[in-house]
């Protein structure tokens, strides 16, 4: 424990502009606007003509999306109500929701499975990635529900600061509103967090939110007492039929559409002095037409409509027709994850030290079946520890399988066998040993055919071993022979004839595949996942900023006060050489 | 108030400054003592202390950002009375998980404290959080610097308690993983 109260007190010391944007109730704001007076007064003129009153109707309202009270006994909060935010009650979207909620509030009450897991999520639960499934128990239950439903499950979340161009397709829904991008899903559920300018009463936040139909959304919102609401339906200046709900601490604007449900959120009520007027305001503002049919991502990106695509490559000669599968490819993404941030190898073990700066992967149709297969190389930088897994995605279960798992020093051939080169040669040969696979389709896995490996005469007699060549073999008079074993390392030589009749027999004697091996990366995951969708995978150069931070020289004085209070004397910077005021500004306080 | 002129209310000594204070951060750093505390009374003990603490250095030193130096008081001085009565075998429920969590984040040699790891280790966290995308910097900033409540979070940030405990469960093995490649071990 002590470590990670030192880590406590070391974040106290990180710099104040994290401790300010993230102080409760601040949020961020990009690109902020404002609305024109004269234009308000003429909405608000024509929302009066056409608004229509309809206090405590239980109709299309709050009420529609509650969820059922769910009995905390550890709890002694006041009884407050929770909302769904993706669609009303009866939309398979909240029934599924309402089940998974239950489940949820029922499973590892105490905490205690999730303490064991002990931050490492198994990598079979990777296509759960977007929620918080942590057990073979949760798993199954949010796969019943959802089969249940029919719904799908999100399998990609993209970051909108880094991919911009997702939401840019929307175009400008948002109106005169600031908004600042936080997430989006595959299927185009995402969140944006605006600011609204009103002429009376100054700069209220909100949050919008569209959860796509069709897909398990687990988005729930904490309401507090729900008859302390007044709503009503109102028709947008757009024609959209919207109902406001507004209470003392927060108020909500609820929108069904075809394809999508729409909320949004605004974190202050009656107390801060909202009325419905703003809310209108707020309604008006939003160009709901445009959340609606709802383009994923990937297929608008990609010009294609469905997840699939396939690539005409060459294979011996032929055309064969390799498919893209999105799907596969996230599922890829998640287990390069899972050994990147989490350590975890496909086989489910814990990698004893991570990926380091030589692993690599690559996407390819190694194995000649017309599907893309990830060749994943980890090399920690210890030869020991090194591993090379050959994998494979069945669309049925939507999970990964290893076909091949060996010393990560692959070469793939054209006909879809392989040869598994060794560690080390330390042999008198200079042909690398290797183990020889081929590949059954049927089931999709490798067949080890033989351990190989050769004796040249040239290196036994740069050895001084020259009596050792097996001169009796090499009938060819190569000056090469060679073994092969099938349930280990061979003994017997035999001539080089005699070799390439055995590797002809077993299909081996084939051109080699090229395979665009790419280092181990966030940014190339990002990269391999988007390939097809065009997209840029413009990511933070972390390593360029790390860099820089190393780079900074330092120049620290010292003024022997107690700034922080913690009984400790510090040291406050009074210069720094080589900075700008405007990074000397964002130095913390040190403890010395 | 502007923050400038609360300080300069301090640096004219005015016992006003304080008052003022109080009237702009007071909820601020009544929040993030009760965080740490959960307890009212010595929340707000925390609180005074920190307006005496001000009170004693600002004529010294003129705070850049009067927030995130009040707050960093608030909090150092929560923190004390946290392992005071932790010592005391007095935990306090919600603090103890935070630490919980983090435990882990970096591995321990068992040696003597060392200042000097400690601002290596600052420095450290300042380039993971740069490097962290916007949102998934605040959610963690508000669990382990302000200690706030998961329920909290999502609420604030409209997203569902798994979701949150999901981006700080990512969150804390990349930084586990960035301390690890940095050669951090205390």
């Amino acid at each position: 424990m002590r470590e990670a109260k030192r880590i406590i007190r070391a974040l106290g010391d990180v710099d104040d502009r994290y401790i300010e944007e993230a102080a409760p109730g601040k949020k961020n704001r990009t690109h902020l606007s404002y609305r024109k007076l004269a234009v308000l007064v003429a909405c608000l003129v024509l929302m009066l003509s056409l608004s229509i009153v309809a206090y405590a109707a239980n109709w299309f309202g709050l009420r529609d999306l509650l969820l059922p009270f769910i009995n905390r006994s550890s709890s002694i909060e006041e009884e407050s109500s929770t909302i769904g935010l993706s669609g009303y009650q009866a939309s398979k979207e909240w029934q599924a929701l309402a089940e998974w909620r239950e489940f949820v509030s029922q499973y590892d009450p105490d905490g205690r499975i999730y303490q064991n897991i002990d931050g490492r999520l198994d990598s079979s639960f990777a296509r759960y990635s977007c929620y918080l499934v942590y057990s073979q128990e949760m798993a199954e239950e949010i796969d019943r529900i959802t089969e249940k439903y029919g719904l799908a499950l999100h399998t990609t979340s993209y970051d909108l600061q880094e991919h911009p161009e997702l939401i840019e397709t929307l175009g400008d829904f948002l109106g005169d509103n600031g908004g600042y991008y936080t997430y989006m899903y595959e299927d185009g559920t995402f969140e944006v967090e605006g600011t609204i300018q009103l002429a009376d009463t100054g700069a209220w936040d909100f949050v919008l939110l569209r959860s796509v139909k069709g897909t398990f959304h687990d988005a729930m919102l904490d309401i507090g007492d729900i008859a302390e609401y007044q709503e009503m339906l109102y028709e947008t200046e757009c024609g959209v039929p919207v109902t406001l709900a507004l209470g003392k601490s927060r108020a909500l604007v609820l929108v069904d559409l075809e394809d999508c449900f729409v909320t949004i959120t605004i974190p202050y009520g009656t107390e801060k002095g909202l009325g419905q007027s703003h809310m209108k305001i707020l309604a008006d503002s939003i160009d709901f037409a445009a959340l609606t049919p709802v383009v994923k991502p990937q297929s608008d990106l990609s010009n294609s409509s469905g997840s699939v695509e396939h690539d005409e490559v060459v294979k011996d000669g032929s055309e064969v027709a390799v498919e893209y599968d999105a799907d596969a490819r996230q599922i890829y993404a998640a287990t390069l994850r899972n050994l990147l941030y989490n350590n975890i190898l496909p086989d489910g073990s814990t990698a004893e030290t991570s990926v380091g700066e030589y692993s690599s992967f690559a996407i390819s149709d190694v194995d000649s079946d017309g599907k893309e297969e990830l060749v994943l190389l980890y090399d920690p930088g210890v030869m020991a520890d090194e591993k090379g897994y050959i994998m494979g995605y069945d669309s049925d279960t939507g999970e990964t399988y290893i076909q091949l798992e060996e010393f990560p020093y692959f070469a793939f051939l054209r006909n879809g066998n392989l040869k598994a080169l060794s560690s080390h040669n330390q042999t008198y040969g200079d042909m690398w040993p290797y183990l020889f696979y081929r590949y059954i389709p049927e089931s999709d896995t490798y067949e080890l055919v033989g351990y190989v490996h050769s004796e040249d005469k040239q290196v036994l007699e740069l050895n001084g071993m020259s009596d050792q060549y097996p001169y009796k073999a090499d009938t060819s008079e190569t000056g090469t022979v060679y073994y092969v074993g099938t349930d280990g390392w061979g003994t017997t030589p035999m001539d080089e004839t005699d070799y390439m009749e055995w590797l002809n027999a077993n299909e081996g004697n084939v051109q080699e595949l090229e395979i665009p091996y790419l280092p181990f990366t966030e940014e190339n995951i990002g990269k391999m996942e988007c390939q097809k969708k065009n997209m840029s995978g413009n990511s933070i150069d972390t390593r360029r900023l790390l860099d820089e931070c190393e780079n900074m020289k330092v120049h620290w004085e010292s003024d022997s006060i107690d700034v922080d209070g913690n009984g400790i004397t510090d040291y406050a910077i009074v210069g720094i050489v080589g900075l700008s005021l405007n990074e000397r500004e964002r130095m913390p306080y040190r403890h010395a | 108030m502007d923050d400038n002129k609360i300080i300069d209310l301090y640096w004219k000594r005015s016992e006003s400054a304080i008052a003022e204070t109080d009237k702009k951060y007071g909820r601020y750093c009544s929040t993030i003592a009760f965080n740490i505390l959960h307890n009212r009374e010595d929340a707000e003990e925390c609180v005074n202390d920190t307006y005496f603490k001000v009170w004693g250095v600002i004529p010294t030193l003129r705070p850049l950002k009067f927030s995130a130096f009040i707050g960093r008081i608030t909090r150092n001085l929560s923190l004390n009375k946290y392992e005071y009565y932790n010592a005391k075998k007095r935990g306090q429920g919600e603090t103890q998980v935070v630490f919980e969590e983090l435990q882990g984040c970096i591995t321990s040699t068992g040696n003597v404290e060392d200042a000097i790891e400690d601002m290596l280790l600052s420095e450290k966290l300042n380039c993971f959080l740069e490097g962290l995308p916007t949102e998934k910097r605040k959610i963690f900033m508000r669990r382990y610097w302000y200690l706030s409540e998961v329920k909290d979070i999502a609420s604030d940030y409209q997203m569902s308690e798994s979701k949150v405990k999901m981006i700080l469960l990512r969150t804390r093995n990349a930084l586990k993983e960035y301390l690890e490649q940095e050669g951090i071990v205390l």
